[in-house]
């Protein structure tokens, strides 16, 4: 069963398309990930999802939530995003707040948690990325690896129905890549729906149920990871991975 | 020809301007007060664009930044009581608050705009993914690190405030320069008067510093 | 969160426009009917607090010849008085925008202050006069001023009298808010020029080496002014039948006797 559907989603910049008309079905429970060459769209796919990015036209449903692009107001776009969660290439921790903070501050404030239970949950989170001993530090005092770990569990514990990833390791030191790659394989176990844009080839040849490879604004492929790795149709599909592995 | 400094009007005087401490520090702390809020709602206004009240906000800034406070003091004191007579019950200790408040919130606009839109961009964008509102994310994650970076520049600005405060006295207000000016009449010693009195303001700008100092570093615990 | 912030941004515009308006319409309703200043309540009196032996601050508190006779006035009239006291240049203004019920400090009787201003019977005469430094000896009467720079404390009447004698502009004339015998003293000025009795008692207190230049020019009337209004001009008729019931017991006379040892209160 489709728990995201992409309808015919357009998006430029000034005058120049990065979406042009995008059609995505995932179903719940699967590992998307998104291949491309940089200016492809991929990251503007994500941040589409979610309203980080506001789409001129198309139709955005996740669970429950639906937005019509075209006419979104604050209220639907809000209700979508809490159906997502989101990990950012920058990490993008909350600078004023600790490591457990980081992930109770949601919890809390927008899902209404007490701040007991909120605390609970937000321990339990950092022992699964394995910083239990960091909670009371502050993001300045982490390695990227330990931010973006970080990073992920403030993800995982909004427990929304569709996480997706952007670029989660680019930024990232090569020796750091490994633990969060790691985090991220535990997820998939756990049958999370996942979008990851990603460039880890490897990883993404383990963990995905579905590459899909866009270029110009477009899918040009899509298929299982032997389809798409090793057997591409497409030649802009053959040139990248040429590329790249 | 001048007579020598009167070290026992000097002393006599610290406890006559000691006592009208309250009156400068009141007006101080509520035109601050008025300042920041309207500062900060105006700094919000226009870093959101909010279309109508951004052009509004663009024209209090420049009307409060362009004109001298003197000129805002008077025109709202002795000024605007001849259109509306309501006004004539403003006391001179509250139209130099409102003057106060008002000509320094369009300085503190400013700074706090500057100071939220130097926040990464990201900040934002990870507070939204996460659920929150616009103005959550404003208030929990933006405006606290906006803060920090703000602090300098507002601390200039609450010590420009304060020292304005001595501007009260051509009102009529008994603040600490109208005491000062008084006595330096009857008693001419102008030198023991004014110096004095440079040395009590100087004295609350020290305190007011050390303060900042402190409010430094506890935003800064985190960087 | 935008929206609502927007909101309340816009509510407050818009209260403070209709306060604006509707303050604008009962302002014609109110200058006639309640407008009254002091109806049989206290009497603000605006004085400068600074215009030795008129009114002046000493210890932090304030007293002189006019704090005097307001207290007496008070007794009179049995009314409570409150002394506001503000910069000289300021005065005017506070009456106008009647924060003060009346100005005692001193103030002369001039045509222009008529067409604007009740006054109360006098209750000093006095003159204008010349003060320069003791080292000055060039200079005894408003002609020997010409090409010279004098002092006068702004807002006064002084500035008026030197503009009018003065016609082409001969005369440099700075204006103060306190402190002009300093200014002589310190010789930035040549000379300034206030009322014979203030001169005087200021040579004497402030020890600075002054002295008056030639006789005081230009007889000076001094009265308390009131607005226009109905209120404010039966304050007046009060105000007008105490003090002359001062002047006839003689308690005017002594106060003036207290402060300048001579009686200024009779022309």
């Amino acid at each position: 069963m489709a728990l995201l559907t992409i309808e015919n989603l357009h998006k430029s910049f000034a005058d120049q398309v990065v979406l042009d008309g995008i059609d995505l079905q995932v179903d719940e429970g699967e590992i998307v990930v998104v291949l491309g060459p940089s200016g492809s769209g991929k990251s503007t796919l994500l941040r589409c999802i979610n309203f980080l990015e506001q789409p001129e036209q198309g139709q955005i449903r996740v669970a429950s939530a639906s937005v019509d692009a075209a006419v979104a107001r604050n209220r639907d776009i809000q209700t979508l995003r809490r159906q997502t969660s989101f990990v950012f290439q920058n990490y993008a921790l909350f600078k004023n707040k600790t490591a457990l903070d980081n992930i109770t501050e949601a919890l809390t404030v927008v899902k209404g948690m007490s701040a007991k239970d909120a605390e609970e949950v937000g321990r339990k989170v950092l022992s699964s990325v394995g910083l239990a001993d960091r909670a009371d530090a502050w993001p300045s005092e982490l390695s990227g690896g330990q931010q973006q770990r970080i990073g992920i569990g403030r993800a995982m514990a909004l427990d929304a129905p569709l996480m997706l990833f952007d670029e989660p390791t680019s930024a990232l030191d090569p020796e750091k890549v490994h633990e969060v790659l790691e985090l991220m394989k535990v997820l998939a176990r756990q049958k999370r729906t996942m979008i990851v844009v990603t460039h880890e080839i490897p990883f993404a040849r383990e963990v995905a149920d579905r590459i899909i490879f866009m270029d110009g604004g477009k899918v040009i492929e899509q298929g299982t990871p032997e389809e798409v790795l090793d057997n591409p149709q497409d030649e802009r599909t053959r040139a990248f991975l040429r590329q790249v592995l | 020809m001048m007579n020598s400094f009167d070290f026992d009007f000097a002393a006599g005087l610290l406890p006559q301007l000691i006592s009208a401490l309250p009156a400068t520090l009141g007006m101080t702390a509520l035109a601050t007060l008025l300042a920041l809020t309207l500062g900060m709602l105006l700094a919000v206004v226009q870093v959101t664009r909010i279309r109508g009240l951004n052009q509004l906000a663009d024209i209090y800034i420049s009307f409060f930044r362009g004109t001298p406070l003197l000129v805002q003091l008077f025109l709202l004191y002795y000024g605007l009581p001849q259109v509306f007579p309501e006004l004539t019950t403003v006391t001179a200790f509250q139209a130099v608050i409102l003057g106060l408040g008002l000509h320094f919130a369009a300085y503190m606009a400013e700074i706090i705009r500057a100071a939220i839109i130097s926040v990464d961009r990201s900040q934002m964008e990870a507070a939204l993914s996460v659920g929150m509102s616009y103005g959550t994310a404003m208030r929990r994650i933006v405006l606290p690190q906006a803060s920090r970076i703000a602090l300098p520049g507002l601390m200039n600005t609450f010590i420009d405030l304060l020292k304005s405060t001595s501007l009260a006295f051509t009102l009529g207000v008994a603040e600490v320069m109208s005491r000062a000016q008084q006595e330096a009449a009857s008693s001419f010693n102008f030198l023991e008067s004014y110096l004095v009195l440079a040395l009590v303001y100087w004295a609350l700008v020290v305190v007011m510093t050390w303060v900042q100092k402190l409010t430094e570093k506890r935003l800064g615990e985190a960087y | 969160m935008l929206r609502r912030m927007s909101r309340v941004a816009l509510s407050v515009v818009l209260a403070g426009a209709l306060a604006a308006c509707s303050q604008q319409e009962s302002s014609s309703a109110t200058a006639q009917t309640e407008n009254a200043p002091a109806a049989q309540e206290g009497v603000k009196v605006g004085m400068s607090g600074s215009y030795y032996p008129f009114t002046f601050v000493e210890q932090g508190e304030l007293q002189g010849f006019e704090v005097d006779i307001w207290n007496e006035l008070g007794k009179r009239l049995d009314r409570p008085v409150e002394f506001v006291t503000a910069p000289f240049s300021g005065l005017f203004g506070m009456l106008e925008s009647q924060r003060v019920d009346t100005i005692s400090n001193q103030i002369t009787v001039t045509e222009a202050r008529l067409e604007k201003y009740n006054f109360a019977t006098p209750y000093v005469y006095d003159g204008a006069q010349i003060t320069v430094n003791n080292q000055t000896m060039d200079i005894h009467s408003l002609e020997d001023l010409k090409g010279k720079t004098v002092a006068v404390n702004l807002g006064t009447n002084f500035e008026n009298l030197i503009r009018a004698f003065d016609s082409e502009g001969q005369i440099t004339v700075k204006t103060y808010d306190t402190g002009i015998e300093h200014e002589v003293a310190l010789g930035r000025v040549d000379a300034f020029i206030m009322d014979r009795l203030s001169a005087a008692e200021l040579v004497k207190k402030s020890g600075l080496p002054l002295k008056p230049a030639g006789q005081p020019f230009e007889v000076i009337t001094n009265a308390m002014p009131f607005l226009k209004t109905e209120d404010a001009d039966a304050l007046r008729i009060e105000v007008d039948a105490a003090l002359q019931a001062m002047r006839e017991d003689g308690t005017l006379a002594n106060i003036s006797q207290k402060w300048f040892g001579t009686d200024v209160t009779r022309n």
